[in-house]
């Protein structure tokens, strides 16, 4: 080794530390960022644990001083208003949604990608095209039918209204073409019948895509809000999402069980944000959007 | 020979009848929940609906009334106002913000997928859930927020979400907090479809960060961006849940939007043809905005 090739060495380490450096730097500054981002959540669950005098002390108590997890739970989940209903309800509707949701898209998006008729391809841009439609411009028509259906004030409302989706029919569309097409035909010839070799050929192999929409799917009827405030008056009916406005609007400044009704709201979230996170930031930037 | 092409012959014919049959049902919902909506609200936007309510057969054209009506009050040029005013105070902060820490992410920073995380979480969470947190934290009188800013010494801290002048902007910073994430998770994506090479050739000529990020980043992932001011400008104008949970539309009208009128008005007024007129306006305001960004990817972004 002579002087030089020891010289490059040494300027390459303090090269590499000064990025090491500042790549600490940078993390230890998003880390900060991030606390800051997620500090209205820790809130949220330290604030379900307070004694109601304990909510608004200041300097925060972040780690409460005394606890009260199990009465404020309590109160929130089985007092007046009824928590373990609203939970009941939000995972039927939600489950329910999911289920026929991806059915009918993936019929839609196996026979869009791996069976030729007529108009098919105008048919499906047509279906893309009507995603710039937003929810609200059919929200009144939605009432009347339901009005004139008798479906006001059921759960089928809800689940109706979030059954079609176009970002679903257009991901596993696009992922269903790109599985090769001896597969499908194959089968066809062997005449396996179009029915089962969607279900034993093209279901199962889709399943990445499937599930990812799945995930989406199911995190947006969680948070479905708007459709039961218009189409639900029946209490018993209630999902989860009003249950929290009721249940805000009844208990006006019990802050600490408005709090632990909003962790109850969440949690299944995050539970399924920490299983499927893959799945969900990649259903979520292949371009679909809420609903 | 005869045998197989009528073989296929009718093969074809049921791929064909197959193909209808599994399209069937999202056809259904096309017609009915998509395309059939838009033509019942602009007819109901010409009807006197909403005054006769359930009774059909005493419904009558009553051409452009409640379009006239609708021009002439002072509350839906309000809700318009608002809505454009969120526009601005919500989606240049959230590009710019997330933006850098994307850029911060991709390259300069340890436990990247732990950061994804944790910045998408406001995004999926319950919009419900997420806006009464919010309603505790920003408490006027003796929430953490005013807290904190009497601490360091401001002592006419706003009301917040009850205060005429920042009930938008207290909602606007909600808004932001919880998609930011979503920009964030966006332009990641974004900046792995740039060519590495790129930057080398840039570093070798001698090129600094700044002159990087400006000449290479930012032009390569315009069409990203774009679709971001697009798709957050819907997001805007379909803003609905965080008001119902708030505000009410209040203080007075001072969070009052497009949805949320129409809201209002159809459901809680019984006004449905005043609330169908609402929904052709904010229809036509989104149609005009998608339209926009067709041209404009042509136009404006070269990709």
């Amino acid at each position: 080794m002579n002087d030089i090739a020891v010289n490059n060495k040494v300027k390459g380490l303090r090269l590499n530390n000064k990025i090491k450096v500042g790549k600490i730097a940078v993390t230890i500054g998003l880390l900060t960022f991030g606390l800051v981002m997620i500090l209205p959540f820790i809130w949220m669950i330290s604030t379900s644990m307070k004694y109601e005098v304990d909510v608004f002390t200041f300097p925060i108590q972040w780690i409460p001083t005394k606890f009260r997890i199990i009465e404020n739970y309590k109160e929130v989940w089985f007092g007046d208003a009824p928590f373990a209903l609203y939970y009941f309800n939000s995972i039927k509707v939600t489950v329910i949604t999911t289920f026929f949701s991806l059915l009918i898209s993936s019929m839609a998006a196996f026979a869009f990608s791996k069976l030729n008729f007529p108009g098919r391809d105008k048919i499906f841009v047509l279906i893309i095209a009507t995603m710039i439609i937003p929810d609200q411009v059919t929200l009144i028509p939605r009432f009347l039918y339901f009005k004139w259906l008798h479906l006001f004030d059921t759960h089928l409302c809800l689940i109706i209204s979030m059954l079609f989706s176009q970002s679903s029919i257009f991901f596993i569309t696009q992922f269903m073409k790109s599985l090769p097409a001896e597969l499908s035909d194959s089968a066809k010839v062997d005449g396996a019948g179009t029915l089962r070799t969607f279900l034993n050929i093209m279901l199962p192999l889709s399943k990445p895509a499937i599930a990812t929409m799945a995930i989406v799917k199911f995190i947006w009827s969680w948070n479905d809000y708007q459709n039961v405030l218009i189409f639900i008056t029946n209490a018993k009916l209630f999902t989860i999402q009003i249950g929290v406005r009721m249940f805000t609007d009844r208990y006006g400044s019990f802050y600490s069980l408005i709090m632990a009704a909003s962790v109850s709201a969440i949690i299944p979230l995050f539970i399924v944000f920490a299983i499927g996170q893959k799945y969900i930031i990649e259903g979520l930037t292949a371009g679909s959007v809420k609903g | 020979m005869e045998l197989t092409t009528r073989k296929t012959k009718s093969l074809r014919k049921n791929e064909i009848f197959a193909g209808y049959m599994f399209i069937l049902p999202c056809l259904f919902f096309l017609l009915f929940m998509a395309i059939l909506p838009v033509f019942l609200t602009v007819f109901i936007s010409l009807t006197n609906w909403g005054s006769v309510a359930t009774d059909l057969s005493k419904i009558s054209f009553v051409g452009f009334e409640n379009y006239k009506d609708l021009f002439k009050d002072a509350t839906f040029y309000t809700a318009l106002k608002n809505n454009i005013l969120l526009l601005f105070y919500t989606i240049p902060i959230q590009l710019i913000l997330s933006f850098i820490l994307a850029v911060l992410i991709n390259k300069y920073c340890y436990f990247k997928n732990f950061f994804k995380s944790i910045y998408f979480l406001p995004y999926i969470s319950s919009t419900v859930a997420v806006a009464t947190i919010w309603m505790v934290v920003l408490q006027p009188s003796y929430g953490p927020v005013t807290e904190m800013l009497k601490a360091i010494g401001i002592e006419n801290t706003p009301k917040w979400l009850s205060d005429l002048h920042w009930a938008l902007p207290s909602l606007s910073g909600m808004v932001v907090w919880q998609n930011l994430g979503y920009d964030i998770i966006i332009i990641l994506a974004a900046l792995q479809t740039v060519p590495l090479e790129l930057y080398e050739s840039a570093e070798m000529d001698g090129a600094n960060w700044f002159v990087k990020i400006r000449k290479i980043t930012l032009p390569m992932i315009t069409p990203t961006i774009f679709f971001l001011i697009i798709y957050e400008t819907m997001e805007t104008f379909r803003i609905f849940d965080q008001i119902s949970v708030l505000t009410d539309g209040g203080p007075g009208d001072a969070t009052q939007v497009l949805v949320y009128y129409l809201y209002k008005q159809a459901f809680r007024n019984s006004h449905i043809n005043y609330g169908a007129a609402i929904t052709v306006v904010l229809f036509i305001i989104v149609f005009v905005i998608t339209l926009v960004q067709w041209i404009g990817r042509k136009k404006w972004v070269h990709e």
